[in-house]
């Protein structure tokens, strides 16, 4: 199970709404970059070439509290490359509605990975406990 | 997975079918390639395969015929000791090849052919593989009456050469006829640029000669499972440490409070 880190200015972010979880579109970011901590933009990034590969976007399933309990439930997404794309080792997430395409935060993989014509990168998001949940 | 070369099996035979050993290690899914070429039959000819080989491309003359098919090991194939070419012309003097890739998937398969004649180097315009990683082999198939002892070599690409392996190199000179097969991983996903082999026979230039470049990649999957993340808010904490009590606004004792006894 991979840990998806937010980045330090989420939380300021989040409590100043520049975020909008139920309903912004939420977008995924590919880079072979460590993160700095001083990152919240997606213009922070230097992003791999998307010509080749499929749809970035993810889909929001829900977004409701139960009982207080916020949670936001993202279906998984299944990147397709159609040539190379690559190499990237961190997958951020970020939401492409915001003003000025804030970031959430990100994935290690582990490793570099370049995709070949055919080949997929799959996120395989929780579908029971969500993505993130606030308490 | 990576896509790598198994083995090879080859033979000569003259006027009838072609029949070339099954190739050592051979797996079911295995990606089996044969070529086949002929001398002096007069015509231009072709091959029928066994069951379940795809043409993947074929030249040639009068003088020259030259074929290469490709498909997927069956259990059928594993089990069998060897495959039947059979020439549609008669044969002539001929000699087939037959090798395995292992990991490789079909529909990735790129080629390129090109000849020359009475030259010792051929060339081709190159591929641009499938993909990153791939295994190229080139192919390099000589007819020639004259010469003896010929023998092949310089495989190369010009951008991002890998390292070659020969994998086979034999002329036979009462056929007439050689084959030569050489294999590279190259991790690069851009254009070969042209390709080049190179034939010395003991004199002069060789009679006809093709060269095939094929390029066979995989198709990767990559997968994460994306734990939840949980933001907590924190209690709020209101500190009794200042509280004052107005005395003056103390309510009369009852009669059902408790009485304290003095100390």
């Amino acid at each position: 199970m991979a840990t998806f880190t937010k980045i330090n200015a989420f939380t300021e972010l989040l409590a100043e709404k520049a975020y909008n979880l139920g309903t912004d579109s939420l977008v995924i970011a590919l880079t072979n970059t460590a993160h700095t901590a001083s990152w919240s933009r997606l213009s922070d990034l230097t992003q791999v070439s998307y010509a080749n590969l499929s749809s970035r976007a993810i889909t929001t399933t829900t977004s409701a509290q139960t009982d207080g309990t916020y949670k936001l439930v993202l279906a998984d997404v299944v990147l397709t490359a159609t040539g190379t794309v690559g190499p990237f080792r961190y997958i951020y997430i970020y939401d492409d509605t915001a003003a000025n395409d804030e970031l959430i935060g990100y994935i290690d993989y582990g490793s570099v990975v370049t995709l070949g014509n055919g080949s997929t990168f799959t996120l395989n998001f929780d579908q029971i406990n969500g993505f993130l949940t606030l308490t | 997975m990576a896509v790598t070369f198994g083995n090879r099996e080859a033979t000569t035979a003259g006027n009838i079918n072609v029949v070339v050993s099954r190739p050592s290690g051979l797996e079911v899914g295995d990606i089996i390639f044969a070529h086949l070429s002929s001398y002096g039959v007069g015509s231009a000819q072709t091959w029928s395969p066994p069951s379940g080989f795809i043409s993947l491309q074929n030249g040639g003359t009068s003088t020259m015929s030259e074929q290469t098919f490709y498909k997927v090991a069956t259990q059928a194939d594993v089990d069998g000791i060897s495959f039947t070419f059979i020439p549609s012309s008669g044969g002539g003097n001929q000699r087939g090849t037959v090798f395995n890739v292992k990991g490789g998937l079909t529909s990735t398969i790129q080629y390129v052919v090109n000849n020359v004649t009475a030259n010792n180097t051929v060339t081709t315009t190159g591929l641009t593989p499938f993909s990153t990683n791939t295994l190229l082999v080139m192919i390099g198939s000589i007819v020639d009456a004259t010469k003896s002892s010929i023998t092949q070599a310089g495989y190369a690409i010009a951008t991002s050469n890998p390292t070659w392996t020969e994998q086979y190199d034999n002329f036979t000179n009462s056929f007439q006829n050689g084959h030569a097969i050489a294999s590279a991983t190259r991790p690069e996903g851009t254009a070969t640029g042209v390709s080049t082999v190179i034939a010395t026979p003991n004199t002069g230039n060789v009679e006809i000669y093709y060269q095939i470049l094929i390029s066979i990649s995989d198709v990767s999957s990559y997968s994460i499972d994306v734990d939840t993340t949980e933001l907590v808010t924190a209690n709020v904490d209101i500190p009794i440490t200042n509280i004052r009590i107005d005395v003056n606004n103390l309510a009369k004792p009852s009669s059902s409070m408790i009485n304290l006894t003095r100390p």
